[in-house]
């Protein structure tokens, strides 16, 4: 049983492939009607992961922790003169009591209903600017009384009055959740966009939804460039419309298989699999270009007439093996993603590494049945004499230079590699991976601009068993924690159940500035949280809990802050509260923020684990199917050079290895080996023919080189088309990719035979 | 062919979409608002290219709402200098691209516009999205210009041959670069870090291939030519940053910077070395031409300063203030006027001074021209040629060859050895094609391989030897020992060598065919002079003997007429003798000595003896009587003395007079005839010329006169006389007769 049988068989019974392949694809396309776009955190990292779990938990017993903000100025528009006069405000009501009513909405919080502490005959009162469906008569004082108000300023209103925004705390993390939260504002708010009021929506509920939306309807768009560009390769190759056509109509059978699995399978279509498509297109046409450029050069090189069937089976028997090998290595290295604690790569891993596997067998059995029905095109000149001279002189250079090109390729090997080890960095800037045009991007400079913030970090303080917050010395302790917090660099605010405290005992002085603190006494304290409760439950449900024995802190973070100053912040933050808080109490570190570390950290062990055990199953697969341990090793140069070169590159210039970016490693591993398992294939068969080191290899670049160079053309328009995604962290990868890619081909023309001749070198020189 | 006329036509349009590209640029710069200050380039995407040292240019990258101040008088200074800074960049490309049919003239072209984009676009401090689409195009083709480069420098590379379309392939794949950077510009800002690093990097790479690629000329091509173009693109591309960078790297010692600042400048810079290198002749004489221009240098600034002192003293004011620009033109006017003067004269000093070699060169030449003065021998003219270029520049071998209808042959060599065959002319020959010399040490690997004769006997300089009258042969000069190749004003003295030798070649060989004419031409005369001077006695005779049948009642007549005839008849025996004797005597010894007294009455006689008649007066100066005459002079007075009687009416004179004046004796013969108009006197001398050709005049008579004047170191003067008739004189040098 030879591994060519595939094809044979395939061409001996054709009705019968193409049943099964007709029946197959009957059976998952439904499939693809289930595909379903999905957003948000919980479905990149996972609805078990212990930060997932951790916010529900916080957003469950809170309420809070999860804002979205809606923005909106009178600047640009003709409705409104203020953020805070009338139309404004009857705007402002009829969104909230519009979103009041949306399932996956806890709280909804702004200029229109949001309580305002002012001080009354007996204490203090809690008043709205709309009373009972009414413009409050002293909108005026009331108006200056918030522009003052702690509870307001930043979160409702900016600090100059020209931004207002409502406030809404998303139920959950659940993508279903943000999607019905962002149906209800677009519903809502679609009226008064229409009057000319433009409205900037913050929050990661809704930035996930939008982006995902506008990377889901990019892709959907990449796919017919990448059809044509391969399709315009492959006519380059092979010139031959016909072969073209029927390569990218198997590719297109692979696509339908795949995502219907997909479906099938239930899992989301989130921001990594977008990418998918365009990888089973350009991944799995390769197999395609070396099976037909075989073919093609085996119908030109023959003396007598070969049938179309005969060439295709002698071009499989050629290529199917070092085909394999080359879906094997791609399929594990993506394989090795499903190492990741990250749900999405996972599944990416393990669905990518099976629509490789599927273009192989369809490129060996679909692809040379429809080739048979074809007429073949005519004969040409197979390499040409220009290729040939090209690979000829090229061999003749590096026979002469192999010193040289080692030397300086590892010089490359150190300077990248210290750029890859010490300068790389690994980071999820979200607001840069969306892109500047992004309408979450743009709205999260407006509020930027405006100093208004909506990413926390949430802390959740748990006292002991008998513990309770209104005993004395807990809101004493929380108040230095909050103090002591304040003072963390990104830091914007910290508000806490104090916040409130703090403005009760205010009001109840007569709004005395000089009373805007705690009250002197733990017993004063507790007064002042049960008049709080007394007038406005609803106030402190978002701060404490229900059996009084937890609390919230909500950490405001400046949006633009990178990771690494969010870890810092954390650190800190954990640190200052420990020496706070007595050691018996609990503490637990949430939302948005907390969340983003740790799908940073998942993100970079995600790498660490991808690209060593890639690596190593690439180059076990390698030493099976070589059964040489120096050829294997050479065969995996092509790949561990440009990886470092990239990783290293990105590092010297700052760039970070972000949610995208950290695949580069493993796929340019999987796909870079391609180039020399093929040169090195030729190359071992010439050697086992007899033929010199020397002679060997300028024949096997002769005969490789041009689909090695046609191949990589391919990929790399293929990875380039990615630039028109949506999303500028895919457009990095696909332009970072497709550069690997390049640099794969050459360090397999020039370094492999380099290795090569220098080891044929130093073995004659032993045996000498 | 197509593919050629192709190439051709993208050539022929490549400075226009060179300049294009630029102006694209500057015109930005007038029409567009300022965005951000000059030398910072903000693009639309927030980033910026900018001057490596001009950090506030980061700082105003990241605040853009900062407003640029803008003006039409900012403008105008931005456009100034936007213009200068690509005038810089694109003057030395161009005039290399016009002037020269070199490949690497396109490349260079190339990479300098996109070069000049940028620093214009940087310069400019504009933003408009025309202006940075150009930018963006610039910089992804500047790298593969480098490319480009690389594939014609320090040679063209061998896949050239094959594939002549390979260095489309370095544009071709800037294509998609340009792509992503469309991308970068609009929406995906993200990318132009890693695009502009990644362009960075390839035209570094380009750079470092260029570079090694010299290093590997030098180490290893067998073309000197190649070997000093290779180290002066090497040395230029590698050392010339160092400069700017080490200036800079005292001011800030930031190595990211440094190495920005290395690469920039060494891109702006590297223009030199290649234009260098691409100008043949500096390649071995680089430091000569240093030191000359620094000769110049010092001439032209001492001849200003003492006219500058000169013009300040009539002026009464040395210093140049804002009122003095009359002496500053009068002073630049005198410069100039006085440098041109004294350049041959004190120029050539200066530049002996600090070339000394120019000095041993000049005295050794005119060595040689001495050597050759009155050389009369061809082989010593070549072998004296030889000598000097062996003792001037210690080749190993130089050699003369000339052709025949048979081919080459070797007419002189020293140290050439036994390798010099015909077949190497024969290659030198098609080495040199139409030009007059060449230095092999010029010529790339590939000619080299086609001159493999030329190769194994270590020839470096051919040059034709030429004269006025042609092709004379090839002078070959071998290499010398050490390899180092000839410097330009040493291959210019063989030139002058060669020209000279060429020149005494012909001299020589003008002199021999003089003398082959000149017997031709005496034969002629003797045949001449027979028929002139024995036609008269042959006349006398014929008619005596006609007579003697009248005289035989006479018998005292008819033995007298017996005698004349036999007289006659002896005379032109002897006269045929006698011009024998001259004719044999011209290439023998002179004819002998006789008292001048003597000599001139014997003329007188055979001239009374042919006329038949006494009209002439002699008379003689006692200064003559010591003196004395060659005995052929009786032959030139006697034809001068026929002409003047055959002139003169039988009433009238012909007076004869003889007399020393200082160291010449002069005889001078005049007549009382018609004379000679003045436009024929200038002629009356040429053999063959005479105003008697009815009459039987042959026009020899004066001319062998003159020729028998000459011979003995005197002349003959014809002119009217000054009241009537022709004097004619001959000045001999005086012969004193022997005191004992």
């Amino acid at each position: 049983m030879q591994l060519y049988d595939l094809t044979r068989v395939s061409l001996a019974y054709p009705r019968t492939v193409f049943a099964l392949v007709a029946a197959i694809s009957l059976a998952l396309a439904p499939g693809l009607a289930k595909v379903r776009p999905a957003y948000g955190y919980r479905v990149l990292i996972g609805s078990e992961h212990p930060a997932i779990r951790a916010l529900t938990a916080m957003t469950d017993k809170f309420g809070g922790g999860l804002p979205v903000l809606v923005g909106w100025s009178c600047e640009d528009t003709n409705f409104c003169h203020n953020v805070l006069d009338e139309d404004s405000l009857r705007m402002a009501e009829a969104i909230t009591r519009s979103l009041e009513g949306t399932a996956g909405i806890r709280i909804v919080d702004g200029p229109a209903n949001s309580p305002i502490l002012v001080p009354a005959e007996d204490g203090f009162a809690v008043r709205t600017l709309i009373e009972d469906g009414r413009i409050a008569e002293d909108r005026a004082q009331l108006i200056e009384r918030v522009r003052g108000d702690p509870l307001w300023l930043g979160r409702l209103i900016s600090a100059d009055g020209r931004v207002a925004a409502i406030e809404l705390q998303a139920r959950d993390i659940e993508e279903a959740t943000s999607e019905e939260i962002v149906a209800a504002l677009e519903e809502t708010l679609a009226p008064y966009e229409a009057k000319g009021v433009r409205f900037h929506l913050m929050g990661d509920s809704v930035d996930t939804v939008v982006g995902g939306r506008a990377l889901a309807e990019s892709s959907a768009q990449l796919v017919p460039f990448i059809v044509i560009a391969i399709g315009l390769v492959l006519l380059l190759l092979s010139r031959s419309w016909q072969d073209s056509l029927i390569a990218v109509a198997t590719m297109g059978v692979a696509y339908l298989w795949t995502f219907g699995t997909l479906g099938w399978l239930g899992w989301p279509k989130d921001g990594i699999l977008e990418v998918l498509a365009p990888l089973i297109l350009v991944i799995g046409v390769c197999d395609s270009m070396h099976f037909l450029s075989r073919e093609s050069e085996l119908r030109s090189r023959e003396r007598i007439d070969l049938s179309r069937r005969d060439s295709i089976l002698l071009a499989a028997q050629s290529v199917i093996a070092p085909c394999l090998l080359t879906s094997l290595t791609t399929a594990a290295a993506f394989a090795s993603f499903t190492l990741s604690d990250l749900d999405t790569f996972v599944r990416f891993g393990s669905i990518a590494s099976y629509a490789v596997m599927l273009c192989f067998v369809l490129t060996f059995t679909l692809l040379p049945i429809l080739a048979s029905f074809l007429v073949p095109p005519p004969k040409h000149a197979g390499p040409t004499r220009s290729w040939s001279s090209l690979f000829k002189s090229l061999a003749t250079f590096l026979e002469q230079r192999e010193h040289f090109i080692l030397v300086v390729s590892a010089s490359v090997l150190v300077i990248f590699g210290y750029g890859w080890v010490v300068q790389l960095g690994y980071d999820t800037d979200w607001l840069e991976s969306w892109g500047e045009k992004s309408t979450a991007v743009q709205a999260t400079r407006f509020f930027s601009q405006n100093d208004m913030h909506s990413e926390t970090l949430e802390v959740e303080i748990d006292l002991p068993a008998d513990g309770e917050i209104l005993q004395p010395g807990v809101l004493e302790a929380i108040e230095n924690s909050e103090r002591s917090l304040s003072s963390i660099a990104y830091v914007r605010k910290v508000e806490s159940i104090l916040t409130l405290v703090r403005r009760v005992n205010r009001m109840l002085h007569g709004d005395d500035a000089a009373f805007d603190h705690l009250a002197s006494t733990a017993q004063g304290n507790a007064e002042l949280v049960e008049l709080i409760s007394l007038s406005k439950p609803d106030l402190l449900r978002t701060w404490i809990s229900f059996d009084n024995r937890s609390l919230r802190l909500s950490v405001t973070v400046e949006a633009e802050s990178s990771v690494e100053d969010t870890k810092q912040l954390i650190r800190s933050a954990i640190q200052r509260i420990s020496d706070s808080v007595p050691s018996t109490w609990g503490l637990l570190i949430s939302g948005e923020v907390a969340i983003q570390r740790d799908w940073v950290r998942d993100v970079q062990q995600t790498q660490f684990r991808s690209f060593p055990s890639s690596f190593v199953l690439v180059l076990g697969m390698l030493i099976a199917f070589f059964r040489s341990f120096a050829l294997a090793a050479a065969a995996t140069v092509p790949t561990l050079l440009p990886v470092v070169v990239t990783l290293g590159g990105m590092g010297w210039i700052g760039m970070s290895l972000d949610i995208s970016r950290t695949m580069i490693a493993a796929i340019v591993v999987g796909i870079g080996v391609d180039h020399s398992i093929h040169l090195l294939r030729n190359y071992q068969l010439r050697r086992r023919a007899g033929g010199s080191v020397e002679d060997a290899m300028r024949e096997a670049l002769i005969e490789t080189g041009r689909p090695i160079v046609i191949t990589t053309i391919a990929l790399a328009l293929g990875f380039l088309t990615l630039l028109a995604s949506a999303w500028q962290t895919i457009s990095s990868f696909g332009f970072l990719v497709a550069a690997s890619m390049v640099g794969a081909m050459l360090t397999t023309i020039f370094v492999v035979p380099a290795l090569i001749f220098f080891a044929a070198r130093i073995s004659k020189g032993a045996r000498r | 062919v197509s593919g050629h006329e192709t190439t051709e036509r993208i050539r022929r349009r490549l400075p226009l979409a060179v300049l294009l590209l630029v102006a694209i640029v500057l015109v930005d710069v007038v029409f567009s608002k300022r965005a951000s200050m000059p030398g910072c380039w903000l693009m639309p995407n927030r980033y910026a290219l900018h001057i490596p040292f001009l950090d506030a240019c980061a700082e105003h990258a990241a605040n853009t709402a900062a407003a640029a101040p803008d003006s039409i008088a900012l403008r105008a200074r931005d456009f100034v200098r936007a213009t200068s800074g690509a005038a810089l960049l694109l003057f030395v490309p161009l005039v290399l691209f016009v002037r020269t049919t070199t490949a690497a003239a396109s490349p260079l072209l190339i990479f300098y516009g996109c070069l000049a984009t940028l620093v214009s676009g940087v310069l400019g401090g504009r933003s408009s999205w025309i202006a940075s689409y150009a930018g963006l195009v610039a910089l992804c083709i500047a790298p593969a210009a480098l490319f480009h480069l690389s594939f014609v420098l320090p040679k063209r590379r061998g896949i050239l041959e094959l594939i002549p379309q390979i260095t489309r392939v370095p544009y071709l794949c800037a294509a998609p670069l340009f792509v992503v950077g469309l991308y970068a510009l609009d929406s995906k800002p993200l990318l132009w870090t890693p695009l502009v690093s990644l362009l960075g990097a390839i035209a570094a790479s380009g750079w470092a291939i260029l570079m090694l690629s010299c290093w590997y000329a030098i180490r290893e091509s067998r073309s000197r030519f190649e070997r000093a173009r290779a180290r002066f693109v090497l040395c230029g591309g590698v050392l010339l940053p160092v400069a700017p960078t080490a200036l800079h790297g005292v001011v800030a010692l930031d190595v990211s910077r440094v190495i920005a600042v290395y690469f920039w400048s060494g891109a702006v810079l590297l223009q030199l070395s290649i234009a260098l290198a691409i100008a043949r002749h500096n390649l071995f004489d680089i430091a000569t031409d240093v030191r000359l221009v620094l000769a110049r240098g010092i001439h032209v600034a001492f001849a200003s300063a003492v006219l500058i002192a000169v013009f300040g003293a009539m002026f009464g004011s040395i210093s140049f203030g804002p009122h003095h620009n009359a002496e500053i033109f009068l002073g630049a006017v005198a410069a100039a006027l006085v440098l041109t003067a004294l350049q041959p004269r004190y120029g050539a000093a200066l530049e002996s001074v600090f070339i000394p070699e120019l000095e041993r060169l000049r005295v050794r030449r005119l060595k040689f021209e001495r050597e050759l003065d009155g050389c009369a021998d061809a082989g010593i003219a070549v072998d004296c040629a030889l000598r000097c270029i062996r003792e001037v520049l210690d080749p190993r071998g130089v050699a003369v060859l000339s052709r025949d209808t048979r081919g080459f042959r070797v007419v002189a060599a020293l140290d050439a050895g036994d390798k010099l065959r015909p077949d190497v002319a024969e290659e030198a020959l098609r080495a040199l094609g139409d030009q007059d010399s060449r230095s092999l040490a010029l010529a790339s690997e590939a000619e080299l391989d086609a001159f493999p004769e030329l190769s194994e006997c270590d020839v470096e300089l051919i040059v034709r030897l030429r004269s006025l009258r042609g092709e004379l042969g090839l002078l070959l000069v071998g290499a010398r020992p050490n390899e180092s190749p000839y410097r330009g004003f040493e291959i210019a003295f063989v030139d002058a060598i060669a020209a000279q030798t060429g020149a005494v070649l012909a001299h020589i060989e003008l002199r021999q065919e003089l003398l082959r004419k000149e017997r031709a031409a005496t034969t002629g005369r003797i045949a001449i002079g027979i028929a002139h001077d024995m036609g008269k006695e042959l006349d006398w005779l014929s008619w005596l003997v006609a007579r003697l049948p009248e005289r035989l009642d006479q018998p005292g007549k008819l033995a007298r007429d017996i005698a004349l005839v036999g007289k006659f008849t002896k005379d032109v025996v002897e006269g045929l003798r006698g011009f024998i004797h001259d004719a044999l005597r011209e290439s023998a010894a002179p004819s002998p000595l006789c008292a001048a007294r003597e000599v001139i009455e014997l003329a007188v006689a055979r001239a009374v003896r042919l006329h038949g008649d006494d009209r002439i007066a002699l008379t003689f100066d006692d200064s003559i009587r010591a003196l004395r005459l060659h005995e052929d002079v009786q032959r030139a007075i006697l034809n001068l003395l026929d002409n003047a009687l055959r002139a003169s009416p039988l009433s009238s004179l012909v007076r004869l007079s003889a007399k020393r004046v200082d160291d010449q004796i002069e005889i001078a013969i005049e007549d009382r005839g018609n004379g000679i108009p003045d436009e024929l006197l200038a002629n009356v001398l040429e053999a063959g010329f005479t105003t008697r050709a009815a009459e039987g005049g042959t026009g020899v008579g004066l001319a062998v006169a003159s020729e028998i004047a000459a011979s003995h170191g005197g002349r003959v003067e014809i002119a009217p006389h000054p009241r009537a008739g022709t004097r004619a004189v001959i000045s001999l040098p005086v012969i004193e007769s022997d005191p004992l």
